[in-house]
């Protein structure tokens, strides 16, 4: 990773450059991380860019309000165009009094269904009645001008008069700020618009679509609603306004409902306005499914490996010790006391077996120390080694089963390297990691199982897998293979630049159809 | 202000007519206690004093005193207006130890700023030493009775202001007729009436100490925390300062008119006008005492609990009704004066040559005492109106009519001078009807947008997380409306 700042020609992302509104072949559109957070979905459109030399992208960053944080990624030379889009800009300085538009109910109205139920045709009602009042006051005043408050009374009215309003207020400027400046920012053309999440990207991709024509793709890594959810759900700043007592069916809504009714209506928005809604693997269309997304338009593009790096390990044979090994930070998410629990069990069957744990112990240097102490309780001292951070090839030939006992996660890597080593895996029911051991349900041809998936927090579960694959050499080559195979088959770092290649030239040569969204009959 | 009125509708619930009556006075005292102290002294001195020492003396010794309040009033108002949001401020944050520096720091401020004006007026009218020593001492003397009321207002010191007002008064009076017996000239009597004003001040000023008996430290400090002050409330500041002048300026014209006089001493004035408009501003008087008896009382509670439903989490149906009580009750009071108001005026109209008989005055200038008459009802609910948009910070409006009423005040009284004797006082009256109809409208308008205003529109936390970015073509008022 170069530091963007170095490269002032076309890097410092200030400068919102665009090129003579040329019109590029994707628009990227992102939430809060590319190109200020290190890792995880920046790393990824890095490498997709990167990947896709001969097509032409723009990007659209979100976020919050203008930071001083330095871009972690310098921008690939096929990057034609870098705009911010700030959510919580909220414009002009009050205005006391204006020119009031004709109608602002009809778009409160559509506002209303929008966050509440959502839908391409409740986006489109908006952007309509949006541009019907854009006429008479402009967006950047709107938001704090008498309009702004026609719209938040018409809308309390309607969803929770009984409500705090001063809570309402601050709730619905927060969500509301997002929605408008999504629907006030310029978008740059593009042939194709491709959001890496739902949430006001997602809104923003479905606007595209609905104003250009041209088709939107989203690729989903983590289930964003979900991460809202879970976020709103411990969030102690969001008092809970109805006082529901004991009731556990009352049907009034409060502010947390509202935030995750908005979100939730975002990602409908999102997956309605979307030609393509890809994801990282099965698993995560459930949730997709349940907010919409239809069926023929579910697609997973995995992440993938080099397969290169991992195709001279030997696998471990007899001359070392029977071994599992977890590979991963030393940190609660990843469970890691299961694990040691699990190797304590293991040793009453295997007394030989070792257990090792590769990856960095300083992240949380307590929960570490509670590790290192519960291997001193179960006297492990000679069978679980932390190795700190290594070089996982190192350590490859010397590991005969790799086990995962996180508590979450998407499409980890480590299963797939370890896949392609012919080591096979013992994993929780996490993220893809059925889907990558198992196969997935229209696998062609079957490969069969490459390790075993356990339950969450079950070490005896994990140490029975194990045990069984330490004690039948045979079996262990049997899934080590299969794991092998379906990671050449599935999840290399080609196919999926195959896929995306695929993907976009298919959608850069769709026609431009408008008349695909119209907005919804109020 | 908002806790003065507070104070005294508790003084009027011990429901003895009286005790209402007192709690009137002393309203009447904070509100205008200024103009009941000059008038009736200056009248008192003038009927016991003229013969015995001649007009002409009588009349520079009233005019010195005229000068001496005007002055001052004018120029401490911006720094009384500072201080008493300052005072507020420490208390609201309990800091008592900060008062006494603040009182300290205005004291120099007020005599910086009426110093200041008393030498322009020196070299303006070339006055002779004696004269020009008189002004300046009594000036300062005035403006340090101001900064000490104010600060009595703050801590709701009724019983001592009234008190201090009363003994020097009487003191006053003697002290001044005792110099015109004694035959020690005007400047004599200046020096004995403000034998009474100084015990006006240190009344005042004892009562301050009383109650913040903390020791004085860092002076200075209350110094530079006045002048950092002005510049967080200059609308304030600039507000006070055209608001007092509006009041004057018409005066002003008047003595530079063809119907000015010069006095041996070199000060101008216009006794034709100035008298009968002094004695129609009397007027205003029972009006003011009870919109801080009535509508500061009644509209505080009711303004209280508006806001208080907003931080207890109501509904905007609750809101509403709240807004809407306090609207409907603030207006209804407001009505209900100003029909008083009218009351009054018209009694002064037709009483008006009695008055001209009864004080000795010309009968010219009884249409003058009627135009001031019918002034005073608008100039009533200009007031009234004005300190309501203060409670709801609308600093900036209140800034813009102020000087509204200064520039009209100005304009007018210059252009109806030049028509006939018979429009003497039109000039002030139209300014009053226009300033008040202005002032009124929107005074209105906050509260019937008050919970527009209070979420968005005024909101301060709404104002500082917004860019505010100025667009090009802002006009002055757009200017006014920004800055904050």
């Amino acid at each position: 990773m170069q530091q963007l700042a170095t490269v002032p020609s076309r890097g410092a992302p200030k400068v919102d450059a665009r090129a003579n509104d040329a019109i590029s072949d994707v628009c990227i559109i992102v939430e809060g991380c590319y190109p200020y957070v290190p890792g995880g979905v920046s790393a990824w459109i890095d490498w997709l860019i990167k990947t896709q030399p001969d097509t032409s992208f723009s990007i659209v960053t979100l976020w919050p309000r203008p930071t001083t944080q330095a871009p972690r990624y310098q921008l690939p030379a096929n990057v034609m165009s870098f705009q911010h889009l700030y959510l919580q800009d909220f414009g002009e300085r009050p205005v006391i009094r204006q020119r009031r538009p004709a109608d602002t109910d009809a778009f409160a109205d559509a506002l209303a269904g929008l966050i509440n139920h959502g839908g391409a045709a409740q986006l489109a009602s908006v952007m309509a009645t949006f541009k019907a009042i854009s006429g008479t006051v402009e967006p950047q005043v709107m938001f704090n001008s008498p309009v702004a408050w026609e719209i938040v009374r018409r809308m309390y009215d309607a969803t929770m008069p009984y409500a705090s309003f001063l809570d309402y207020f601050w709730a619905w400027r927060a969500l509301l700020g997002g929605l408008f400046a999504t629907l006030e920012f310029e978008l740059p053309k593009a042939r194709v618009y491709h959001t890496i999440s739902t949430g006001y990207a997602g809104v923003l991709a479905a606007r595209a679509a609905i104003e250009t024509g041209r088709p939107a793709v989203l690729t989903e890594h983590g289930i964003y609603t979900n991460e809202r959810r879970i976020e709103l759900l411990m969030a102690d700043w969001l008092a809970d306004t109805v006082e529901k007592g004991h009731a556990l069916h009352d049907p009034r809504l409060d502010l947390r409902d509202m935030w995750i009714h908005a979100f939730e209506a975002y990602a409908r928005t999102c997956y309605e306005a979307c030609g393509d809604v890809v994801t990282l693997y099965e698993d995560n269309q459930r949730a997709q499914r349940v907010l919409g997304a239809t069926e023929p338009k579910l697609l997973v593009i995995a992440n993938g490996i080099d397969l290169e790096r991992f195709s001279n390990i030997k696998a471990a044979g007899d001359d070392v010790p029977p071994t599992m090994a977890l590979i991963g930070r030393v940190v609660p998410i990843k469970d890691v006391k299961s694990f040691i629990t699990a190797a304590h069990a293991l040793k009453q069957r295997i007394p030989n077996a070792r257990a090792l744990i590769l990856g960095p112990t300083d992240e949380d240097p307590e929960y570490f120390a509670e590790c290192e102490q519960l291997v001193a309780d179960l006297e492990l001292r000679a069978t679980v080694e932390f190795t700190g951070t290594v070089n996982i090839l190192d350590y490859m030939s010397r590991i005969h089963v790799c086990v995962l006992t996180s508590l979450s996660e998407s499409q980890p890597l480590v299963v797939l390297e370890a896949g392609a080593a012919g080591i096979p895996f013992v994993a929780t029911n996490v993220g893809s990691c059925r889907e990558i051991i198992e196969g997935r349900a229209d696998e062609q041809p079957a490969l069969g199982p490459g390790g075993i998936v356990t339950d969450l927090v079950a070490p005896i579960q994990i140490a029975d897998a194990v045990a069984k694959l330490l004690a039948d050499p045979a079996l262990r080559h049997k899934y080590g293979e299969a794991l092998r195979a379906r990671v050449s088959q599935t999840y290399t770092s080609m196919q999926a630049v195959a896929a995306y290649t695929h993907l976009y030239g298919r959608l850069i040569a769709q026609p431009t159809s408008i008349a695909n969204l119209q907005p919804a009959t109020l | 202000m908002a806790g003065i009125g507070f104070q005294l509708r508790k003084l009027s619930r011990q429901e003895t007519i009286s005790s209402v009556v007192a709690a009137a006075g002393h309203a009447a005292v904070i509100a205008a206690g200024p103009w009941l102290f000059t008038i009736f002294s200056l009248a008192a001195i003038t009927l016991l004093t003229e013969e015995i020492v001649g007009r002409q003396t009588v009349s520079t010794f009233r005019v010195i005193v005229i000068y001496a309040f005007a002055v001052s009033l004018v120029l401490t108002a911006p720094v009384t207006i500072v201080a008493t949001r300052r005072v507020a401020d420490a208390l609201w944050m309990k800091q008592p130890q900060n008062v006494p520096p603040l009182l300290f720091g205005t004291f120099i401020w007020a005599l910086v700023t009426s110093g200041f004006g008393v030498l322009v007026l020196c070299f303006m009218f070339s006055l002779p030493a004696p004269i020009a020593i008189a002004l300046g001492a009594m000036s300062m003397l005035v403006a340090l009775i101001w900064v000490a009321l104010c600060f009595c207002g703050a801590i709701r010191d009724y019983k001592g202001v009234t008190l201090s007002f009363l003994v020097g008064l009487i003191a006053a009076l003697i002290g001044s007729v005792g110099a015109a017996a004694q035959d020690l000239g005007a400047t004599g009597m200046v020096a004995g009436f403000m034998l009474g004003l100084t015990l006006t001040f240190l009344g005042l000023t004892i009562r301050v100490l009383r109650t913040f008996p903390q020791p004085l430290v860092a002076p200075w400090h209350g110094v530079t925390e006045l002048w950092q002050g002005a510049g967080t409330y200059w609308h304030l500041a600039l507000g006070a300062l055209f608001g007092t002048a509006g009041v004057w300026v018409d005066k002003w014209v008047f003595w530079n008119s063809t119907v000015g006089e010069r006095l041996e001493s070199g000060l101008i004035h216009a006794p034709l006008y100035d008298s009968a408009m002094f004695i129609s501003s009397l007027a205003l008087i029972p009006a003011l005492a009870s919109f801080v008896m009535k509508l500061e009382t009644d509209f505080f509670d009711h303004y209280q609990s508006y806001y208080a439903i907003i931080q207890s989490h109501g509904t905007i149906g609750q809101i509403e009704n709240r807004r809407a009580r306090l609207s409907r009750n603030t207006l209804d009071n407001l009505s209900l004066i100003t029909i008083a108001q009218v009351g009054v005026c018209v009694v002064l109209i037709l009483s008006a040559p009695a008055i001209v008989e009864a004080l000795n005055l010309q009968f010219r200038q009884i249409a003058i005492l009627r135009f001031g008459a019918l002034g005073a009802v608008f100039q009533f609910i200009f007031i009234a109106s004005t300190s309501l948009l203060l409670f709801f910070d609308r600093r900036r409006l209140y800034l813009a009519l102020q000087l509204l009423f200064f520039t009209l005040n100005l304009s007018l009284t210059a252009a109806t001078i030049e028509l006939s004797e018979d429009y003497y006082g039109v000039g002030f009256f139209l300014s009053c009807l226009i300033s008040a109809f202005a002032a009124f409208v929107l005074a209105e308008r906050t509260l019937v947008n008050l919970n527009y205003l209070t979420f968005i529109g005024n909101n301060p936390s709404i104002r500082q997380s917004t860019s505010g970015k100025l667009k090009p073509g802002w006009s002055l008022l757009r200017l006014l409306e920004r800055r904050n």
